[in-house]
């Protein structure tokens, strides 16, 4: 009842249009009063603090750094220039090319929401340039960064070996083919849009134009060369080749194009903090409310739940897939793996599931639960990144959520699209 | 009043992009520093922590200013379709919710703080005490607190999420 | 249900703190008839290890199991632990010591700091692997090793002429992988678990580094329990502590067998060279322990130095 009661709470602050760090903290302070009382006041204080002082984080600030330097500046234009000289003539082009950048980046970067505002700010406005829909065009750069989290690196999959034991070179082996399998997916999605939408392939611009784009394009490719080079050839991890973007970015800015001004400086950078802020805080009170939820044990009566109706491992698996559905709409999906993986892992192996195959099932779910509402940390990335309402996004990722459960239940069912890989490299 | 938010903004904006820039110089510095000498990146495995730290201070630091400009996450399509005056009425009573919301997380805080302080736990390698972490909750809510009363008294009256202009890109 | 007690730990449910967990709290619901309940939470549900400690602390939870490593900034008297080779290799004597004056003095220097320590429990030893040869102590120079922020551990790889590098453990796996670091030390189970063996050459077995638990309740709760239920709980931790150590052991040499059938390049630590190890690192790391712990490790360093000598005859 009291259950009930805070959840509408929360609906009606959401629609009222309260700030979302109220939707969320207004009933966490009454979970902690209620149900809570004998527990010390100071707890509030330190879950909002833990969720956001972590150091697997410090990269989403240097990316949303780089990138509002990047979009404001010449970087940005020059990249976007070069990938429509050769993709900007087909159909679809802008769209593929956004999933492949995502796909790319993912591969820097173990972060979703990283991903959203890194690239964000740049495919975004070429998307709407090239005639897609705004809604259209926001769903797909939020659900293709999720691919980061399948294409190693990848921190969601080491978390789940650490947590299960499983192979990370299994899980990433797995996870490269799995986040394929999603993008091509969307691709598929994009190609369709664009025939319903008419549009159609324009000639080909001449090799001429081609050239010109690339030699403009030349300091913005030192970017991901830097980012890739740095990390693959052992000089950075990925958060120090998030700083060291921002450094490149604004050497090229300020140095070679000298667009960049001090105070111009001075002025991305207090932007960038903002934007981060607005993300961060909603991190902050997503601990506060998980911890909450984790204390209530609440994973421990979905298994008894199990138990008496005698599940077989479809139905089991089944029941994963929504449990981590409804988690990942209300809390952080990272909250979800360390509460529900300990729970449901050993369930899994009695049932005879291979563990590679259940941590990709359990990595999409996180994936699916960062583009989910009301609690979508990519769709408030992206809120914040672009200035879009939350309701437009929202608005755009549906399709794409119907995608990814599409994905999703293949994933589940066909077991051996998640262990071809892994078994051929592993033997 | 006005004058007051206006300064106390001007402070804000140039604290959060001074600290955005030193996260940025000191983390990229030590990738730096472990290039030319281990021996001197030796003296620098506090770098990790004081980034963090400073990211945990901007990111308090910024709720007042991020509230002022309309940037807080928010659903506000219903809001938008309402009349004048009911917007009017509904935004009092964020204000009021927000308020009270953001002086009950200054107590908790600040009461957090002061404990940390006592124990006398210190970050393992910057060796300060933890409660400076602690204290830009009772500080970054403070200044939220601030805005949501002046939106309360009517002194300022903070954008929509979506009524804020489209940035030129 | 008189006393609850809320658990927080790091390690996953596989691993042996939890399955000792597990046995200190059916032994405790038993012997007290159930007025005393453990919940545990493992993997980091509560929070991050710094978050738990200071939980139990301020009274957010009531216990938890956490590495001596992550206590530093709350207690740097309990870093003596962090110090390389500071038990013998012998079990028999590294548990006379852990249970006796020395293993005292190290319980009895979380009184002032807000915390009741009630036992050490044994989590395995740590060894070494790089990508670059460990042949002998002098390889060890210029190559590069991760550690916990810890100035003990720095130091320690610092009187062998190895750098120290400081990263998160979540990016470990990536940083060997590319090269960021040549190295780590993590107990042999760790390795396996985390699959290092997919990203690293060599394994030095050196079980230089004891991994030591100290289990910690909040002091309010503590008190809050009468008499008999507190001396039930210790006895509990205690009569566990060998059955911790033998899981530990076992999985242990399991993780071995699986490192070498992996195809590593598998080296025990000899007599002489742990000798040699012991003589070059212990020193330096003592006194960084010094400059840490000031008096409070004075006294522990003395108490530990005599027990020492007296256990092992040397
Ligand atoms: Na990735
Ligand atoms: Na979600």
């Amino acid at each position: 009842m009291i259950v009930a009661g805070l959840f509408a709470l929360a609906i009606l602050l959401l629609v009222l249009g309260f700030e979302m760090l109220l939707v969320l903290g207004l009933p966490g302070l009454m979970i902690k009063e209620i149900w809570f009382d004998r527990l010390p006041d100071i707890v509030i204080g330190q879950k909002i603090v833990g969720g956001i002082n972590h150091s697997t984080l410090l990269a989403i600030p240097f990316f949303i750094f780089a990138a509002e330097l990047m979009a404001s500046g010449r970087i940005a234009r020059d990249l976007t220039t070069l990938v429509k000289a050769f993709l900007g003539h087909r159909a679809g082009g802008i769209g593929h090319t956004t999933i492949g950048a995502c796909a790319a980046f993912g591969a820097v970067s173990g972060s979703a929401p990283a991903t959203v505002a890194a690239l964000g700010r740049i495919m975004y406005p070429e998307l709407i340039k090239s005639g897609y829909k705004d809604r259209f065009a926001l769903g797909l750069i939020v659900s293709s960064a999720e691919t980061a989290l399948l294409i190693p690196p990848s921190i969601t999959l080491i978390i789940y070996g650490w947590l299960t034991g499983t192979s990370i070179t299994g899980l990433f082996a797995g996870g490269l083919v799995i986040g394929l399998v999603l993008a091509f997916a969307f691709a598929l999605y994009v190609m369709w849009d664009s025939y319903r939408m008419g549009r159609e392939a324009t000639p080909a611009p001449s090799l001429r134009e081609r050239m010109r784009a690339t030699g403009a394009a030349g300091w913005a490719l030192g970017l991901p060369v830097i980012i890739l080079g740095g990390i693959y050839g052992g000089i950075f991890t990925p958060t120090e080749a998030a700083a060291v973007s921002v450094v490149y970015a604004v050497f090229v800015e300020a140095v070679v194009y000298r667009e960049l001004t001090f105070s111009g400086l001075f002025g991305v950078a207090g932007r960038a903090a903002v934007t981060n802020t607005v993300i961060f805080i909603l991190l902050g009170m997503g601990s506060l409310v998980s911890y909450f939820i984790t204390l209530a044990q609440l994973p421990g009566l979905v298994i008894d739940f199990m138990q008496t109706i005698e599940a077989n491992w479809i139905v089991f698996l089944m029941i994963v897939n929504v449990l981590f559905l409804v988690a990942g709409m209300f809390i952080d999906p990272n909250s979800a793996l360390l509460v529900l993986v300990p729970a449901l892992y050993p369930v899994a192996m009695t049932f005879g599931i291979d563990p590679v195959h259940f941590g990709l099932i359990v990595c999409l779910n996180i994936c699916i639960g960062m583009i989910t509402p009301p609690f979508g940390l990519d769709i408030f990335v992206a809120s914040s990144t672009l200035e879009k309402p939350v309701a437009t996004i929202i608005a755009g990722v549906w399709p794409f959520v119907l995608i990814n459960l599409a994905t999703l239940m293949v994933v589940t069912y066909v077991p051996q699209l998640s262990t071809f890989f892994p078994e051929l490299i592993l033997g | 009043m006005i004058a007051f938010l206006r300064a106390i903004a001007t402070v804000e904006r140039v604290l959060l992009a001074s600290i955005m820039i030193a996260m940025t110089l000191l983390y990229s510095g030590a990738v730096l520093v472990r290039e030319v000498s281990d021996e001197l990146y030796r003296e620098l495995a506090w770098v990790d922590e004081a980034t963090r730290w400073l990211m945990v201070w901007m990111v308090f630091l910024g709720l007042g200013l991020a509230l002022e400009q309309g940037k807080h996450v928010a659903m506000t399509s219903l809001l938008a379709t309402f009349s004048q005056g009911t917007r009017r009425m509904v935004r009092r009573a964020i204000d009021l919710v927000g308020l009270l919301f953001s002086l009950a997380i200054v107590w908790f805080g600040w009461d957090i703080t002061r404990l940390v302080l006592g124990t006398g736990q210190v970050s393992p390698t910057l060796g300060l005490t933890t409660a400076i972490l602690y204290l830009a909750l009772p500080v970054g809510f403070g200044l939220l607190a601030l805005r949501y009363l002046a939106g309360l008294l009517g002194i300022q009256e903070r954008a929509l999420e979506h009524e804020h202009p489209e940035r030129p890109s | 249900q008189e006393f609850t007690a809320r658990i927080g730990h790091l390690e996953s449910p596989q691993q042996a703190r939890h399955q000792g967990l597990e046995m200190v709290a059916d032994l405790v619901a038993e012997r007290t008839d159930g007025a005393v309940v453990f919940e545990l939470y493992p993997a980091g549900q509560l929070g991050q290890a710094r978050e738990m400690n200071e939980g139990v602390q301020l009274g957010v939870i009531e216990g938890t199991v956490s590495p001596a490593a992550f206590l530093a900034g709350f207690n740097p008297a309990v870093s003596i632990l962090d110090v390389p080779f500071v038990y013998p290799a012998d079990r028999e004597e590294a548990t006379a010591l852990r249970t006796g004056a020395f293993g005292q003095a190290v319980l009895d220097s979380f009184e002032p700091r807000g915390f009741e320590a009630i036992a050490i429990w044994p989590n395995g030893r740590k060894s070494f692997t790089s990508n670059k040869p460990l042949e002998s102590v002098e390889a060890f120079e210029g190559q590069r090793f991760r550690v916990m922020d810890s100035p003990v551990l720095i130091e320690q790889f610092n009187a062998v002429g190895a750098s120290a590098v400081a990263l998160p453990f979540g990016e470990l796996y990536t940083a060997l992988q590319t090269g960021v670091v040549d190295g780590q030390e993590n107990a042999l189970d760790t390795i396996a678990t985390m699959k290092y063996n997919e990203v690293q050459e060599n394994l030095l077995v050196s079980g230089h580094g004891a991994n030591e638990d100290i289990v910690l309740f909040n002091p309010g709760w503590w008190a809050s329990l009468p008499q008999e239920y507190r001396d039930v709980i210790v006895a509990a931790f205690d009569e566990v502590r060998p059955q911790v150590e033998e899981i530990k052991e076992a999985s242990q040499e399991a993780a071995l067998q699986r490192l070498t059938e992996a195809g590593m390049n598998v080296r025990e630590l000899t007599d002489e060279e742990r000798a040699a190890l012991r003589e070059t690192m212990y020193p330096r790391a003592r006194d960084a322990y010094l400059e840490l712990a000031g008096e409070a490790g004075q006294t522990i360093v003395d108490t530990y130095e005599e027990q020492y000598a007296d256990v092992t005859g040397e």
